[in-house]
C-alpha cells in the first residue's frame, strides 16, 4: 500500500464551472472563499472529454473510465420493455464507481445528486440521487420522495425535509439574480420560473449536503451541483457584454444571473467549508468549461444534446488541504484523473486499466503510487446494484420532462420506435466520439460505419470520414467527403426552393447543419494535409477558419502547415490564436517557439519552449528545440541536458545525437562522450536515403531528373541509357534491382538520392532513415505508358490490357503503403504526377519543403516539360 | 434520530422572505427561515382570526 496522504476527501462538482468567468470575479473580491481556498491550494484547467455529456462525463470522472466502458453514454435510455425512453439510471452503469470501491475498502461514503445515481446504490453511507430535488409536484401538495431516491431508507424522512420547492421561494432570493423582476412580465417570459427551479435545486443539494456533512460519520463525500451550467445555459446569451441581436430588455432583465449564479456557489462554498475539519482535502472540480466571451457560439448545429455545443473544452479543478501543495498552478489535468487522483490519496491502489493518471504534481510529497490490474475483477462486496432492480417508471418521467425543459432533449414525438432507434443511434455517435476522442479510431469506425449506413446522417458521416483519415484509410476518407459533400448540395438546392418566409423562420431557429459544410472542408483540409498538399490543404483551413475563427484544432493545424511551408510569420499568428483559445496548449507553444528559433528570437523561443515542456514533460521535441535553442545561446552545459532527455525519451532522435557530438567534441572537449554518441549513430542509426518510388511508368525518371537540377546529389550509373520512351535518361542504380537478395550497396546511398520501384520497398533494411518522393499517375496510364515500352502500341489502340493487372498493381500499391504507414523510419511525400505538370510551382515547393536542404527551384521547374505527358488516359 | 450537532451558526438575521444568505448556509438557514416564516404566518394568522372574533362582538 502506498502513502495515505488524505484521511478524508470531499469533492465539490459544479458543473460547467469556468475559470474564465470565475478569475476576473475573484479579482474584484466577489468570490472570496473560492479566492482563499486557492491560494491555499492548486488550481487548473482541467481537460473536458468529447461529447461533453454531463451524465458520460461525471460517470467518468466517479469511475476512471470513458464512456464506451463505463455504459453511461447520453442523457436518455429506453425503457427495459421499449415501451419509451427514461433517463439514464445507474443501473446502466458498467464499471465501479470510486464509492462502490471505498465500501470494499470499508470506508464510508455519502454522495449527493451525482450524476446518474438513480436508483441509489446500497453503499456504506448515505446516498442520494439526481432525482432528489426535482419538483414533481406543485407547491403545498405532498411532495412524495420516489423509491431509489435515498439510500438508507433511515436517512429519508430527514432528507425530505431539505429540499425547496421553486414556488417556496420569494422574491427575496430571486431578486439578486433578476433585479427587474417584479417589473418583469412573468406570463409571457417564462425564464424567471425556470431560475427559480436552478435555485431551488441548487439549495435543496446543498442543504441535504450540509446536513449529511455534519450530521453524519463520513471517509469520502461526492456532492454535485447542476447550477452553474443550468444558468448558463439559460442566460449565458445575456452576460455582458451585450451581444448584436440581443434586445435591451431582454438583456437587462437577465444580465445578472451568470455572476450572481456563481456567487451563491461561493457562498455555499463557504459554509461547506466552515463545517470541515482539517483533516478533509478538498477538491472542487467542473466536467467542462462554458464559452462565456467572443467564443459563444451564435447558433447550434440541430441535433439532440445541441446545448452542449455551448461547452467549452476546459473545465475547472482546485485542491485544498492535508496532502496538496500550497498555492501553484497544475497543468494538464483530465476529467479522466479525478478517481485515479482520490484514489492515490487515500494510498489506495489505482486500477492498470483506468483512463487517467493520479494528479502526483498537486501532492505537497512524492509517494510510490500503488497498482492493481483491474478493479473490476476484484471479488467481494462493492455496494452495488442487485442484478433484478426495478425502478418507478413514472418518478423517471418527471425527471425527464426536465430534460426537455432544459432543452437537452426533445420531447417524445408519436412514433416511439423511432424515437427510441435514434436514442440508440445517438448514443452510439456519441460512444464513438468519446473513441474517437481517446484516439480509439479503428472502434470508432466499427461503430460508425453501420449507424452512418442507416441513417445518411450528416454528422455520423463526418465524424467517420474523420476516423477514416486518423487511420489513414484515404481513399475511403475522399469517396465519403464527396458523398457528404452532394449531400450538401441536394441541402441547399432544397433550402433556394424555400419561400423568404420560410426560411426566414427557419433560420430563426435552430439553423439546421449550418457548420456542416465546414467540419467537410475542415476534414478535406487535414485530408489535403496528410498526403502532402500543403498549399490546398492551407487555402480549406483559410476558409474554414473564416466561418469558425475560434476553433482550437483549424487554427493549430493552419499553423502546422505554416511550419512545414517556412512561412514564421503565418505560423506565428496562428499559433498565437491557438493559445487565446487555449493558453495552456504545449501543442502551440511549442510551434511558436520554433517560429521565434527560425527568426533567431533565441530568449522567446527559449520561453514558448519551456512553457510547452512545462505543460506537456513528455515532448521529446520540446526539448530538443530547448537543446538547440541553449546552444544557439552558446550555453552548452544546458543544452546537453536537454538534447540527452529528448534522446532519453525518443532514442532514436537522429538530430540530437549529432548535435551531441558536435557540443561534447568542439565546445565541451569531452572527446569520450562524443564518441559515445558517434558509435550509437554507427551502430544504431545509418543516416538518411531519400528514394524516389512509385510504379513503373509514374514519373519516377522525371522526379529524379527534377531532384538532380535542383542540385540534390542523386545516385545513379547510367548503365541504363535514355530512350525513346525516357528521353531523358532513366536514372536507375543497378543494383538496386537485386535488392531482394543484396543490401550491401545501402551505404553508398546515404545521403543521395536513389529511384527504386515500388515493389522493392518493403525489402529496405529498417537501420536507415528514409524519406520517400512516392509518385502516383493515374493506373491506366501507367498502364498504356508500360504497354508502349513494352512495344505493344496496338494493344493500347485497341485499349486491350491484360486482365488483372489494373488489380494486381493496385493490390500491390496498397500493400506497399500498409509497409510504409508501419515503418517508423519513413517518411513519405505523394506526388501526383498529373499534378507535377499542371502545377509544377506547387508540387515542386512541397518536394523541397519535404526534403532537408533546399533545392534550385528555378532549375528544378525547368525540368518539367509538358510534352512529354503523352500517355494521358 | 440522534441529537443534531452544534451548527456553528450563533447569530442570523432573519428575514421573513428568507435570502440566499439563509439558503447558503444549507440546512440550518433553511430551517432557521422555515421556522421564522412560519411563526409569522401564524402570528398572522391568529391575528386575523382575533380580529374576525372581535367583529363578531
Amino acid at each position: 500500500m502506498s502513502k495515505k496522504l488524505a484521511k478524508k476527501i470531499l469533492v465539490i462538482g459544479w458543473d460547467a464551472a469556468d475559470w474564465k468567468v470565475m478569475m476576473p470575479l475573484i479579482e474584484q473580491g466577489k468570490m472570496p472563499t473560492l479566492a482563499k481556498f486557492i491560494s491555499e491550494g492548486v488550481h487548473g484547467t482541467i481537460k473536458t472529454l468529447d461529447p461533453p455529456l454531463s451524465p458520460m462525463l461525471w460517470t467518468s470522472m466517479a469511475t476512471g473510465y470513458r464512456a464506451d466502458k463505463h455504459g453511461i453514454t447520453g442523457f436518455v435510455e429506453p425503457l427495459a420493455d421499449n415501451s419509451g425512453l427514461r433517463p439514464v439510471t445507474s443501473t446502466s452503469r458498467k464499471t465501479r464507481a470510486i464509492w462502490n470501491i471505498l465500501h470494499n475498502q470499508g470506508m464510508k461514503s455519502n454522495v449527493v445528486s451525482w450524476w446518474p445515481t438513480n436508483p441509489t446504490e446500497p453503499i456504506n453511507g448515505v446516498m442520494v440521487s439526481n432525482h432528489y430535488q426535482v419538483a414533481n409536484k406543485p407547491f403545498g401538495q405532498d411532495w412524495d420522495m420516489p423509491d431509489g431516491t435515498v439510500h438508507p431508507e433511515s436517512m429519508i424522512d430527514i432528507l425530505k425535509e431539505q429540499r425547496v420547492h421553486p414556488e417556496e421561494l420569494t422574491a427575496a432570493h430571486l431578486l439578486p439574480f433578476m433585479p427587474n423582476l417584479k417589473e418583469m412580465d412573468k406570463k409571457k417570459d417564462k425564464r424567471s420560473k425556470s431560475i427559480a427551479k436552478i435555485i431551488a435545486n441548487a439549495a435543496s443539494v446543498h442543504a441535504a449536503s450540509t446536513y449529511l456533512q455534519r450530521e453524519t460519520e463520513w471517509d469520502f463525500m461526492a456532492v454535485y451541483h447542476d447550477a452553474i451550467d443550468h444558468f448558463c445555459h439559460g442566460a449565458m446569451k445575456f452576460h455582458p457584454p451585450q451581444r448584436p441581436g440581443i434586445p435591451d430588455e431582454v438583456y437587462n432583465n437577465y444580465k445578472d444571473v451568470v455572476v450572481s449564479g456563481y456567487l451563491f456557489h461561493d457562498m455555499m462554498l463557504e459554509r461547506t467549508l466552515s463545517q470541515l475539519d482539517e483533516d478533509t482535502t478538498v477538491i472542487i472540480v467542473s466536467d467542462h468549461g462554458f464559452h462565456s466571451d467572443h467564443l459563444r457560439p451564435k447558433y447550434f448545429v440541430k441535433e439532440p444534446a445541441a446545448p452542449a455545443q455551448e461547452h467549452s473544452p476546459f473545465g475547472m479543478i482546485c485542491m485544498r488541504g492535508p496532502g496538496i501543495k500550497k498555492g501553484e498552478k497544475i497543468y494538464g489535468a483530465s476529467i479522466l484523473d479525478l478517481t485515479p487522483t482520490i484514489l492515490a490519496l487515500y494510498g489506495l491502489p489505482i486500477g492498470e486499466t483506468m483512463e487517467g493518471k493520479p494528479l502526483v504534481q498537486a501532492f505537497d510529497e512524492e509517494v510510490v503510487l500503488d497498482t492493481i490490474p483491474d478493479w473490476e475483477k476484484v471479488e467481494g462486496d462493492f455496494g452495488t446494484h442487485p442484478t433484478d432492480l426495478q425502478e418507478d417508471p413514472w418518478a423517471a418521467q418527471e425527471a425527464m420532462q426536465q430534460l426537455i425543459e432544459l432543452g437537452y432533449i426533445e420531447a417524445p414525438g408519436e412514433n416511439i420506435a423511432q424515437r427510441i432507434a435514434d436514442v440508440k443511434n445517438e448514443s452510439k455517435y456519441y460512444v464513438a466520439r468519446n473513441l474517437l476522442d481517446a484516439g480509439k479510431n479503428d472502434k470508432a469506425i466499427e461503430i460508425l460505419e453501420p449507424i452512418f449506413e442507416d441513417t445518411k446522417e450528416t454528422r455520423y458521416g463526418q465524424k467517420l470520414a474523420h476516423a477514416y483519415l486518423s487511420t489513414k484509410k484515404f481513399k475511403k476518407c475522399r469517396a465519403l467527403i464527396e458523398k457528404l459533400k452532394e449531400k450538401q448540395i441536394q441541402l441547399k438546392a432544397e433550402e433556394e426552393k424555400l419561400s423568404d418566409k420560410e426560411l426566414t423562420k427557419k433560420k430563426k431557429g435552430f439553423l439546421k447543419e449550418i457548420e456542416l459544410p465546414n467540419y467537410i472542408d475542415y476534414v478535406e483540409g487535414l485530408l489535403l494535409m496528410h498526403l502532402n498538399r500543403p498549399e490546398k490543404a492551407l487555402k480549406l483551413l483559410r476558409k474554414v477558419e473564416e466561418n469558425a475563427p475560434n476553433s482550437l484544432s483549424v487554427v493549430l493545424n493552419i499553423g502546422k502547415v505554416c511550419l512545414m511551408r517556412q512561412r514564421w510569420a503565418d505560423a506565428q499568428d496562428a499559433f498565437i490564436k491557438a493559445l487565446a483559445i487555449d493558453e495552456s496548449n504545449s501543442f502551440a507553444h511549442h510551434g511558436l517557439g520554433v517560429t521565434f528559433l527560425r527568426e533567431n528570437k533565441l530568449e522567446e523561443a527559449l520561453g514558448e519552449f519551456l512553457t510547452a515542456t512545462e505543460f506537456d514533460y513528455f515532448y521529446p521535441k520540446a526539448h530538443y528545440h530547448i537543446g538547440e535553442t541553449l546552444a544557439k545561446l552558446e550555453k552548452y552545459e544546458e543544452a546537453t541536458q536537454a538534447f540527452e532527455l529528448a534522446i532519453s525519451m525518443a532514442p532514436g532522435m537522429t538530430k540530437a545525437h549529432k548535435w551531441l557530438i558536435e557540443i561534447y567534441k568542439n565546445q565541451l572537449n569531452q572527446l569520450e562522450k562524443a564518441a559515445e554518441h558517434e558509435r550509437f549513430i554507427k551502430e544504431k542509426i545509418k543516416g538518411e536515403i531519400v528514394i524516389v518510388s512509385g510504379l513503373p511508368r509514374s514519373g519516377t525518371s522525371m522526379m529524379m531528373q527534377i531532384l538532380d537540377k535542383g542540385g540534390y546529389d542523386v545516385l545513379t550509373d547510367k548503365v541504363r541509357e535514355a530512350d525513346n520512351n525516357n528521353p531523358k535518361g532513366y536514372y536507375e542504380f543497378e543494383p538496386v534491382k537485386k535488392l531482394m537478395m543484396d543490401k550491401s550497396w545501402l551505404p553508398e546511398a546515404e545521403g543521395k538520392v536513389v529511384k527504386i520501384i515500388a515493389q522493392l520497398l518493403p525489402f529496405l533494411p529498417s537501420n536507415y532513415d528514409y524519406k520517400i518522393i512516392f509518385m502516383r499517375r493515374d493506373m491506366n496510364e501507367v498502364l498504356k505508358s508500360q504497354q508502349i515500352m513494352l512495344g505493344k502500341e496496338k494493344d493500347v489502340k485497341s485499349k486491350v490490357f491484360p486482365m488483372g493487372l489494373n488489380d494486381a498493381f493496385q493490390k500491390q500499391l496498397i500493400k506497399v503503403e500498409n509497409w510504409i504507414d508501419s515503418q517508423p523510419n519513413v517518411e513519405m511525400l505523394s506526388v501526383d504526377y498529373s499534378n507535377v505538370i499542371d502545377n509544377a510551382e506547387d508540387e515542386i515547393d512541397n518536394v523541397i519543403s519535404f526534403l532537408s536542404s533546399p533545392g534550385d527551384r528555378d532549375q528544378m521547374m525547368k525540368v518539367v516539360d509538358k510534352k512529354l505527358y503523352r500517355n494521358k488516359s | 434520530m440522534k441529537k443534531e450537532k452544534d451548527t456553528g451558526v450563533k447569530e442570523y438575521e432573519i428575514p421573513t422572505l428568507g435570502s440566499l444568505g439563509l439558503l447558503a448556509l444549507g440546512d440550518v438557514g433553511l430551517k432557521m427561515w422555515r421556522e421564522k416564516r412560519d411563526a409569522e404566518e401564524a402570528k398572522e394568522k391568529k391575528k386575523s382570526e382575533n380580529s374576525n372574533s372581535k367583529g363578531d362582538e
